[in-house]
């Protein structure tokens, strides 16, 4: 690593490389070397090795001048000419610093701005106030007080140069679900099974329902009265679908197709079936009678 | 320099304390010499120093003496090869 105080010197000679040598071999370190011609040379080494350097040259056939000082030194050695220049600029300098450690401004972001005045007060409790020196472990305090703020989730006590920040971030009220009110019937049937959890049932098991017809009704009904709510509740039904079906022929296919059709048509979980066939002209009708278990529910899933 | 031992150690030399002519070479960067007795030549295309049994010449463009000093040369530029000569016996 280069020193910060250095200081170059003009080395002339018939062979100034050799001072190199001469210099490594009193100890004397260079940290730079140019090669302005054949004969000339300009070295760099610590200022504070310099009289040292000349000492080791001297009587000898090199000729040494200074050449330039580091930028660090003439800095130096300017300030020391001018110490008024110098207590100035070291004041700036302190001040410059010093005033990182103190607060000047406290501003606050968030949507939970609005409570800046409590949070004010928080904050100058814990010692984060305009013109007091600012402190990691104070604003820490600070933000755990503000934590406890109703409906505060989150705060952050960030210091930028002489500011600070105070995040506060509200709770977002969460909107409220949207819940179906009624259990209606998908189809006509014959109530299976039913399972209310919340509501009031309208049908009973064994029940004939139509298609549309409310199962379970959105309301509770209590002593002190009745009131609104929404229906949790889950019912099986048994349809009963019957289909005429024509085909060209009379078959063990033919009343196997005119069944898959009928239950493609119906949907549902097959419970029993029945299948009949006549003459009509040169065709025939295959009549089948397909009762299905159908599953509905409201607000508990399997809908 | 300490990866000078590690080396010798892995070479499995019990002559920790090499006094030849050791070089690392930081391709583009720089290289840095030790055990140099002396400076023989230097331009910016070449830096040759003295050691013991030869010579050690590193070669590249813009290259700078960063430190010389204590038997170490510490050469900046862009280095592109560094060479060792052996010395003829006389």
């Amino acid at each position: 690593m280069t020193p910060l105080f250095c200081s170059w010197l003009e080395i002339g000679a018939v062979s100034p490389l050799r001072v190199l040598d001469r210099l490594a071999k009193e100890g004397i370190a260079v940290y730079g070397v140019r090669k302005c011609s054949p004969v000339r040379l300009k070295i760099r080494v610590k200022s504070k090795e310099l009289r040292k350097v000349f000492a080791i040259l001297q009587g000898s056939c090199y000729t040494v001048k200074k050449a330039e000082e580091s930028f660090a030194r003439r800095l130096w050695r300017r300030a020391c000419s001018r110490p008024a220049f110098a207590a100035g600029l070291a004041l700036f300098f302190v001040l410059a610093a010093s005033s990182n450690f103190f607060v000047l401004r406290v501003d606050f972001v968030g949507s939970g701005a609005r409570y800046r005045e409590r949070a004010c007060e928080l904050l100058a409790q814990a010692g984060i106030r305009a013109f007091a020196p600012y402190s990691a472990e104070a604003a820490e305090t600070a933000r755990a007080s503000l934590m406890a703020l109703p409906g505060i989730v989150f705060v952050s006590v960030e210091k930028r140069g002489s500011s600070v920040t105070v995040t506060l971030e509200e709770e977002a009220e969460a909107p409220e679900p949207s819940y179906a009110r009624s259990l209606f019937a998908p189809a006509a049937g014959e109530v299976e099974e039913l399972v209310v959890l919340r509501g009031t049932a309208l049908v009973g098991v064994g029940d004939a329902v139509a298609a549309g017809q409310e199962l379970v009704a959105g309301r509770f009904e209590t002593e002190a009265g009745g009131g609104e709510t929404f229906a949790v509740a889950r019912c099986t039904l048994v349809c009963t679908h019957t289909y005429a079906l024509q085909s060209a022929e009379q078959s063990e296919q033919a009343s196997r197709r005119a069944l898959a059709i009928a239950r493609l048509r119906a949907g549902g979980e097959p419970v029993r079936e029945e299948i009949s066939v006549r003459a009509e002209g040169d065709a025939f009708v295959y009549t089948v009678t397909l009762a299905v278990r159908v599953r509905c529910a409201v607000n508990m899933g399997g809908e | 320099m300490r990866l000078y031992e590690e080396i010798m150690a892995e070479l499995g030399g019990e002559e920790i304390a090499f006094g030849g002519a050791k070089a690392v070479l930081l391709a583009g960067r720089g290289a840095y010499v030790e055990n140099v007795k002396g400076i023989f030549a230097l331009s910016e295309r070449g830096v040759t120093v003295f050691a013991r049994g030869g010579k050690v010449t590193v070669e590249g463009e813009g290259l700078r003496v960063a430190r010389y000093g204590g038997g170490d040369l510490l050469v900046r530029g862009n280095v592109l090869r560094v060479s060792f000569e052996r010395e003829e016996a006389r």
